[in-house]
């Protein structure tokens, strides 16, 4: 009897012992294998999340007029469930949104409590659709990008689309560039909830949005504006297939201007052919022709190897190098001629003269000095530089196409700015777009831009820029010149490589100069792809660069010199 | 004792409903303050929503692109050429 007692105690304890296991394991497993999903279940249920979006700091023009701002406009969507006469609902809606009704009706069939219909609507779109009155229409307000000059600066200022995940995000220009700095960060509000769902009042737990930072440009509007339409009217006028200008503040390196065409409106970036985006200011590398002259020359100058009155003594004719015959663009010929005409002139035999006194090592020194083969270090994305190859490999076909700028290529910014070191007394300066970032809170940061590095001594440039100033007086493009004023300038037309020689019907024209000489406050370069009336820079490209200069001049009121 | 008892109690009883009494109010004074603490609210967000369509508005009719196309539709054109004076231009010719 007291062994069955005993038994019995055994098993009870044996029991007691098992319940107690089962549950230690059960509490272990909930309590540690599941903790993280089953805390994050729970902050599910008892928290709602409301993201705060942060609002996008805007793009100033030099004037502080917004070239990028932020609007509102909404996005409406709709119960389809709440729909009964689904072909006359789509029809009032359709009519409102300018959409196909029947593609509004297929919306509607789809078996979810939400859909989306449209966004990025403006105000007057959303009171215009609200007055309809229509079941289960709701809306939800959003900020979004808004460019008030439309395609104004579009290749510069860049766009703002959306990334992986949805969120807003700049491409290209400034918007891409400055991204991080635009864009800000997003705040968050969780609201606590009890157990059934409902909303703990005054239990609201936030996370501040910080708003992005403004950006101001040195961009001015006005000579903006003056590019831009004259851009367009003759890339229209010359048969153009597209052209790009470049604004200096010739002192300073600030980009005051900077024009492509094609454009694109960054509004409605989706609607434009996708290779527009690209600034062809920044990525496109061409052959620059005759405007690369004034920098070999005055690396010559520089070298003291010529003078502006030194003779060339092979320029009595066509010059043949192996199976090459290097001609000038008239096939006419100066014996004689002095160094001052070869640019005036735009003489390529003189100037095979001139790369034949540099050298080839000389070359690709003055080269790099005059920033080849590297980023101008603009700040601005997608910049693209040429090659330039060790003297080593090169043969003697390539210095002399190299002196009259062919078989050598680079951009438009790092030509530009190469030629700007002559307008600055040989000091080549970094272009910069951007000049200061104003936090949200109002405190103004200053960009600061580094000094400049020597291309040529100042009296070689100052001797260059007198043979500029002839160029535009006595040469080609001196029908088109401005009355009273003088401009150091050089003309363009390089031929385009296709397939492994040059075609002679289709160039790059193209314009660089800077003005006033005596003490440089612009420096302009125009270019035109293949343009059809004319194939020469001087009958396309100059006459917009001195339209340009017109409206500069009363602009920045420049005396006549 | 009993006295003592009894007037404790009224005395309890009293404060129970003074503060209750002061509870109501407090509520009801703060309820009514959420209340127009939600409109000032709401009506700080509709305003800061009408600003920033009014700023659109302001920067569309401002834009460059605008005033040119108005400039044209009413038949400004802007001077091709200018003047530039050469030599300077005597003035106060009587004294």
């Amino acid at each position: 009897m007291r062994q069955a007692n005993s038994t019995r105690a055994g098993f009870v304890i044996f029991g007691i012992f098992i319940l107690y296991a089962v549950l230690c394991a059960r509490l272990f497993y909930w309590q540690v294998i599941q903790a993280q999903s089953l805390s994050e279940l729970g902050r599910a249920q008892s928290l709602e999340a409301l993201e705060i979006p942060s609002l996008r700091g805007q793009i100033l023009a030099a004037d502080n007029f917004p070239l990028a701002a932020n609007t509102i406009s909404y996005l409406v969507y709709t119960n389809p469930k709440l729909s009964r006469d689904k072909k006359d609902y789509s029809e009032r809606l359709g009519k409102v949104l300018d959409v196909d009704p029947a593609s509004l009706s297929a919306k509607l069939t789809q078996n979810l409590f939400w859909i989306k219909l449209a966004q990025n609507l403006a105000p007057l779109k959303k009171e215009e659709i609200a007055k309809l009155n229509l079941p289960g229409i709701g809306f939800e307000q959003q900020y979004s990008r808004f460019y008030p000059e439309a395609s104004m600066a579009a290749h510069l200022i860049g766009f703002v689309g959306r990334d992986d995940q949805g969120h807003a995000h700049g491409y290209f220009g400034v918007e891409g560039e400055y991204n991080s700095q635009l864009s800000g960060r997003n705040g968050a509000k969780y609201g606590v909830r009890d157990a059934l769902g409902n909303e703990i009042l005054g239990d609201v737990r936030e996370i501040s949005k910080i708003d992005g930072r403004t950006i101001r440009l040195t961009l001015d509007r006005t000579v903006q504006y003056s590019v831009d339409t004259k851009l367009a009217e003759g890339v229209e006028k010359y048969g153009a297939d597209g052209g790009s200008v470049i604004v200096l503040d010739s002192e300073s390196g600030a980009v005051l201007a900077m024009a492509s065409y094609p454009t694109f409106n960054p509004q409605k970036y989706y609607e434009a052919d996708p290779s527009t985006y690209k600034n062809p200011v920044l990525s496109s590398l061409y052959e620059p022709g005759s405007t690369f002259k004034v920098l070999v020359m005055a690396s010559a100058i520089d070298l003291g190897r010529v003078k502006p009155d030194t003779r060339c003594t092979i320029c009595a004719g066509p010059i043949q190098m192996g199976e090459y015959k290097i001609k000038t663009w008239n096939d006419k010929y100066n014996p004689g001629i002095n160094m001052n005409d070869v640019i005036v002139h735009s003489d390529n035999t003189g100037m095979v003269y001139v790369g034949q006194k540099i050298g080839v090592k000389n070359m690709v020194s003055y080269l790099k000095r005059f920033g080849l083969g590297e980023p101008t270090g603009i700040d601005l994305q997608g910049e693209a530089t040429g090659v330039v190859r060790d003297p080593e490999s090169w043969h003697l076909i390539d210095l002399a196409t190299t002196s009259f700028g062919q078989g050598v290529s680079l951009t438009p910014i790092q030509l530009v700015a190469a030629v700007n070191s002559l307008a600055n007394d040989g000091v080549r300066l970094t272009p910069y777009v951007v000049s200061q970032i104003v936090t949200p809170d109002g405190k103004t940061i200053d960009i600061k831009h580094e000094g400049g590095s020597r291309t040529v001594s100042a009296v070689a440039a100052k001797t260059v820029t007198s043979m500029m100033v002839n160029a535009v007086e006595f040469g080609e493009a001196k029908w088109t010149k401005i009355k009273g004023y003088k401009i150091a300038g050089k003309t363009g037309t390089a031929q385009i490589p296709v397939a492994g020689h040059y075609d002679p019907n289709q160039t790059v024209a193209s314009f660089v100069g800077f003005f006033p000489p005596s003490r440089p406050k612009i420096t302009m370069f125009v270019l035109l792809n293949h343009p059809r009336t004319s194939i020469y820079g001087s009958e396309t490209a100059a006459p917009i660069f001195f339209n340009i200069a017109r409206d500069l001049i009363k602009y920045y009121n420049l005396p006549p010199e | 004792m009993k006295k003592l008892v009894t007037s404790s109690s009224i005395l309890l009883i009293a404060i129970a409903v003074i503060t209750q009494g002061v509870v109501i109010y407090i509520s009801n004074t703060s309820a009514a303050d959420s209340i127009r603490a939600t409109k000032v609210s709401l009506k700080l967000n509709e305003l800061s929503e009408e600003n920033i369509n009014i700023e659109s508005k302001i920067l569309t009719f401002a834009s460059y692109q605008a005033v040119a196309s108005r400039a044209a539709v009413l038949g400004f054109e802007s001077t091709r050429d200018f003047v530039s004076v050469y030599d300077p231009v005597t003035v106060a010719l009587s004294r």
